[in-house]
């Protein structure tokens, strides 16, 4: 595994970021810009889906998602590149194995969100505020708020594991 | 640039070193790196989410939606910019040993520039009229020529406050 992980940072791919002065902060910088697309949309939504700006329509806010998906992919392949970059220091850290589980909980949360967005968006009244009456029992205001909340939480959690990876001065298990 | 730093910041971070010495303890509770940056990054999410939302609406995106409202999710963006504007400044005094490495650091002076340009573009925004003319528009509209410039311009000014503050510590005083 050792030999593995070695081998990926002295790859032509890892030396060409790692000793380039602007590649490797520029990848930095992309996947930093990828962060706050995709964590600012989702806050985004889920303040509307918590009251904020209720004359906005719920299921209109949907079309935002696929600038959320831009973002993501630009931080997975940026992401790629920066593992492979640092594997024998990324690859060995708990702290990334959390961040990324953290991510895909958080991936997952917004897939089910944006499909209970759309759910009921042929209402012919207009009527799309969560918990109106005659609502189908699938769309209840607790459930899309709760995975309001789940999204603050789970991007926030993913950011501060993305910053802890940087310090080793709390590692106290090694 | 030798306007800055002004000398009454200079003098007034030593004071806050001699009297608090903050810098020291920052050096010694690494921690408290760690939830600045942490505040700092989900400050600007907040902010590039919320008014990066209404900027994207401007440029057609989700035209659907009403222009009005999302202006309503600019607040939330403000207070995402306080919270990088607190932190930011905890980074500085906390980092302040006599001269300061911000201060010498060219991405530092870009990255101001960066965000007094957009604060700039929210005044002409505001003042034009354009931000009240923009708040009427319904579903299905286009924002006119001028509020698609200010919104575009935004977007590409946050992008690069954030493009610079990734290269403020690989600068430094490099040039």
């Amino acid at each position: 595994m050792e030999q593995f992980l070695v081998w990926l940072e002295e790859s032509r791919l890892s030396a060409a970021i790692a000793g380039s002065l602007f590649m490797y902060p520029g990848i930095l910088a992309a996947h930093g810009v990828g962060m706050a697309v995709v964590v600012g949309l989702n806050v985004a939504v889920s303040l509307r889906v918590l009251g904020v700006a209720r004359m906005l329509p719920l299921a209109a806010m949907a079309q935002f998602y696929p600038m959320m998906w831009a973002g993501l992919w630009v931080n997975v392949a940026t992401g790629v590149l920066l593992a492979m970059a640092g594997a024998t220091r990324v690859l060995v850290d708990p702290v990334f194995f959390l961040k990324m589980a953290v991510v895909a909980l958080a991936v997952l949360n917004m897939r089910r969100l944006k499909r209970e967005l759309l759910r009921d968006s042929g209402r012919p009244d207009g009527s799309e505020l969560p918990g109106a009456p005659g609502d189908s029992p699938t769309w209840s205001k607790r459930s899309i708020s709760v995975m309001a909340v789940a999204s603050i939480v789970l991007w926030g959690g993913a950011i501060t594991l993305g910053r802890l990876m940087a310090y080793s001065f709390y590692r106290f298990w090694q | 640039m030798d306007l800055f730093p002004p000398t009454w910041l200079v003098s007034g971070l030593e004071w806050v070193q001699a009297t608090t010495n903050f810098p020291e303890f920052v050096n010694q509770n690494g921690w408290i790196w760690v939830v600045g940056e942490t505040l700092h990054f989900m400050g600007l999410s907040l902010l590039m989410g919320t008014i990066g939302a209404f900027d994207l609406r401007m440029l057609g995106m989700a035209k659907s939606l009403p222009i009005g409202p999302l202006q309503r999710l600019v607040p939330w963006g403000l207070a995402g910019f306080v919270l990088c504007l607190l932190t930011g400044v905890m980074f500085i005094v906390g980092n302040f040993w006599g001269s300061n490495a911000y201060f010498n650091n060219i991405a530092f002076k870009w990255k101001m520039a960066a965000i007094l340009l957009a604060g700039i573009n929210v005044l002409m925004f505001e003042v034009t009229g354009m931000g009240r003319a923009v708040a009427v528009l319904g579903p299905g509209a286009s924002a006119p020529v001028g509020a698609k410039v200010v919104a575009g311009t935004s977007l590409l000014l946050w992008v690069a406050v954030i493009v610079c503050g990734r290269f403020l510590p690989i600068l430094g005083d490099a040039f």
